[in-house]
């Protein structure tokens, strides 16, 4: 079965300019939004509010992938 | 002023005293500050030795101790084998400072002493359960009792020369698994492997967080500029100590991060000093 705040992450990251971003949640709890950037991580650097709204959507945690 | 002197009061007090000392900024100045007010022969720094102690922490203790003539030896501690601690509940911390103190309590009764802890009062209100064991253990916590805030200890430590004076907050190695996931000794080298690979590229202040087989990095705030240089380099060294995938934490280091989403009845919070 899918996990819903995956496909919203996802959704929400597209609305903000981030149409290629892939979402997964990892951790034994499934606890951290684990964000891959084609570019590279330095798009999501600084985007506080990015990664509040991700949390709200149920994760614990918001990482981005550094490779 | 005041609280200099209520701590050197305490100290006197206390005659003789054996220090929890793990090599941080703390437990550094209490040592130091217990030879100044007491004599060389009446004070003993212990830094429990275990897997969860990381190597830096060791020869920082060692060195300082070496330096500033700081009596000191090292006792080999066994909370890993304490299956209480081992399955990393939320109060993990009380089996470990429970076998800690328990090991110095007959170190401390050899020399008819007062074991000392290195809490602040800062430290108030923090989920502390070490500090239960400590107190069942009759420890004091004179730097928690004379007021003193971690400020006004690191200045003190400036004015003494001491090395530690800013050297960022440093728990066990087990404070990087989250409750729940069991505390291994394979766990904590991996943490400590990656952890020396971004202390050789220069890192100061940051946690490598261990979610199995993924590693969530908290970098300080100041140093996330040079995660973006550095990164091939990073992901190289985490990978390397194990990790199959390397995360950077946007919300970026933060101090008890893992401690969030704790219930209230799950906090034991250290009460201030009567």
């Amino acid at each position: 079965m899918s996990d819903p705040r995956i496909a919203a992450a996802e959704r929400l990251l597209a609305e903000r300019g981030l149409p290629d971003a892939e979402v997964s949640a990892e951790g034994t709890e499934g606890e951290i939004a684990a964000i891959r950037l084609p570019g590279g991580p330095e798009a999501l650097l600084a985007e506080r509010e990015l990664t509040k709204a991700v949390r709200a959507l149920g994760f614990r945690f918001v990482a981005v992938d550094l490779g | 002023m005041h609280k200099r002197r209520r701590l050197l009061e305490i100290l006197h007090e206390c005659r003789s005293v054996v220090v929890g000392y793990s090599g941080g900024v703390d437990s550094v100045f209490l040592a130091r500050i217990a030879v100044e007010a007491l004599g060389r022969e009446n004070v003993l720094a212990v830094t429990g030795k275990s897997d969860s102690i990381a190597s830096w922490m060791e020869d920082t203790a060692r060195e300082v101790a070496e330096r500033f003539g700081i009596p000191w030896m090292e006792l080999e501690t066994r909370e890993m084998e304490d299956p209480r601690y081992a399955a990393n509940p939320s109060n993990r911390c009380y089996y470990c400072k429970s076998e800690l103190w328990a090991r110095l309590s007959s170190v401390a009764a050899e020399r008819g002493a007062v074991m000392l802890d290195g809490s602040n009062a800062d430290d108030v209100g923090d989920h502390r359960p070490g500090a239960v064991a400590a107190a069942e253990n009759g420890v004091r916590f004179p730097l928690l009792e004379a007021g003193l805030t971690k400020a006004e200890i690191r200045a003190w430590s400036r004015e003494l020369g001491l090395p530690t004076w800013d050297q960022p907050a440093a728990p066990c190695l087990a404070s990087r698994i989250p409750y729940g996931l069991a505390v291994t000794p394979e766990r904590l080298r991996q943490v400590e492997r990656a952890e020396l690979g971004l202390r050789a590229l220069g890192f100061r202040d940051f946690r490598v967080r261990h979610h199995d087989r993924v590693a969530r990095l908290e970098v300080h705030p100041a140093e996330l500029g040079r995660v973006a240089e550095l990164r091939p380099e990073i992901a190289r060294a985490v990978r390397g100590a194990g990790f199959t995938r390397v995360l950077l934490d946007l919300q970026g280091y933060r101090r008890g991060a893992l401690n969030e989403g704790l219930g209230a009845g799950q906090l034991v919070q250290l009460g201030a000093a009567a």
